[in-house]
């Protein structure tokens, strides 16, 4: 069992269904997940999330094992979900403004939660995605890329062709208000 | 220590980590099956099906053309080639057949195949030919062949469509050979006497011909006397070298 993304999608290239049955149930929770939270419905998460996969199938054979694979992945949904968003005439992610100057939440503090407040929110079905919704896209963007793509910050730039600094304000503005959303919330 | 590595360290939030992990998402089963089925669908289109409906029908034209070109020239040499190169292989293993069909001594019919037929052919066109000729030379070399008990290692026939009656002569035989031949509407039995591997055409020319075998009724007189004179052994092989001259003659002398 190959246990490299990488090699695994240039087994399936080379009609090993198997290697795609693995990377599917590894990688379907979390782009699921990306896909809830990035888009208006679940409706439109389940066609997003399956076109996809749909493209990734079709690049099996083009595809090169020269970055990584999930880094690749998220990189396909990125870009499924702001066609989705040009196709429904919003703005997409890529063409907001600096969402560090339009933020009205500055980043004053960057306390983890409490126990308590924990506790309480992951009682609270739905929460999380109500907090991520009040986020700018961008800032939204980058905490959906480095919480649930696992992604790091260099690969988060690469993948949104912005630099290291700007993804750091971005993480560094959407930590600290989410944090302070669910305080509400809880 | 680099940048990237201090701002990953520096962007932990176990917290946000745990409410993500957490999140109650859950994929509609629906949904994984037809995911799956679609990446097995996938495999069993061709591979290249993808490539080729961009680019058809020129691409296949072309690629159909640069192949005929680049392939014909090759085809049209190939069977020169091979002909040349199988000329010696064809000459060795036809002189292997021979030989075997030689030393055994059998029998061979003008229906047993074409090649063969081809090289019989070319014996019995000889045979009619050149045949006082041939019998001299048969004749001549039993005489050497007693003495100088030449080798016949050295025998190698050619069925090649080059293969020249005077070719023939120049590749003897070693062993007694039974030809039937059909040759139009004549029926033949040859019984050709071991001709001689090595410059037989030389020695008949200098030895001289006994004056009995000009006609067949001295030859055969010759081999009653021989008969008569107890030399059994030498009358016999007179009476084959007579046979390859007169093989249809019906007189069959007496040996005791």
């Amino acid at each position: 069992m190959l246990s490299d993304d990488g090699q695994l999608m240039l087994a399936y290239g080379q009609g090993d269904a198997a290697a795609f049955e693995q990377l599917y149930t590894r990688y379907k929770q979390p782009l699921y997940q990306f896909m809830i939270n990035s888009c208006d419905g679940e409706a439109t998460a389940k066609e997003l999330f399956q076109e996809v996969w749909v493209r990734v199938i079709k690049s099996r054979v083009s595809f090169k094992n020269d970055s990584p694979f999930n880094a690749w992945l998220f990189r396909i949904a990125r870009n499924i979900v702001i066609d989705n968003y040009r196709s429904k005439g919003r703005r997409p992610v890529t063409e907001s403004i600096d969402d560090t100057e339009s933020s009205n939440v500055a980043p004053l503090k960057s306390t983890s939660l409490s126990p308590e407040q924990m506790a309480v929110l992951q009682q609270r079905e739905g929460v999380l995605y109500d907090a991520l919704q009040q986020l700018p896209e961008a800032q939204r963007e980058a905490i959906l890329l480095r919480h649930i793509a696992g992604l790091n910050i260099a690969e988060i730039a690469e993948l949104l062709d912005t630099g290291l600094e700007t993804i750091k304000s971005r993480l560094r503005y959407a930590t600290s208000k989410l944090r302070l959303l669910l305080e509400e919330m809880s | 220590m680099n940048s990237t590595d201090t701002s990953d360290k520096s962007f932990k939030a176990p917290d946000l980590d745990t409410l993500f992990s957490d999140q109650k998402i859950s994929i509609p089963d629906a949904l994984d099956k037809d995911i799956l089925s679609l990446s097995k669908q996938a495999l069993e289109e061709p591979s290249h099906k993808g490539f080729w409906p961009n680019h058809s029908p020129w691409m296949a034209t072309a690629a159909v053309v640069m192949l005929a070109v680049l392939i014909t020239p090759l085809l049209l040499r190939a069977p020169e080639n091979q002909l040349e190169s199988n000329v010696p292989d064809t000459q060795s293993s036809a002189s292997a057949q021979k030989r075997s069909v030689f030393e055994s001594g059998s029998n061979i019919g003008l229906n047993e195949g074409p090649t063969v037929k081809k090289a019989i052919q070319g014996n019995t066109v000889i045979e009619e030919s050149v045949h006082p000729k041939l019998i001299q030379q048969s004749a001549t070399v039993k005489q050497v062949e007693d003495t100088a008990k030449i080798s016949s290692d050295s025998l190698s026939f050619s069925e090649s469509e080059h293969l020249s009656a005077d070719r023939v002569e120049n590749y003897p035989a070693s062993d007694t050979i039974d030809i039937a031949a059909d040759s139009g509407d004549i029926n033949t039995e040859i019984s050709v006497k071991a001709i001689a591997p090595a410059k037989p055409k030389m020695l008949s020319d200098s030895l001289p011909q006994p004056a009995y075998r000009s006609s067949a009724e001295q030859w055969l007189s010759e081999i009653k006397t021989l008969v008569q004179a107890d030399k059994i052994q030498v009358a016999k092989d007179e009476y084959n070298l007579f046979l390859l001259a007169y093989p249809d003659h019906e007189h069959t002398p007496q040996f005791p």
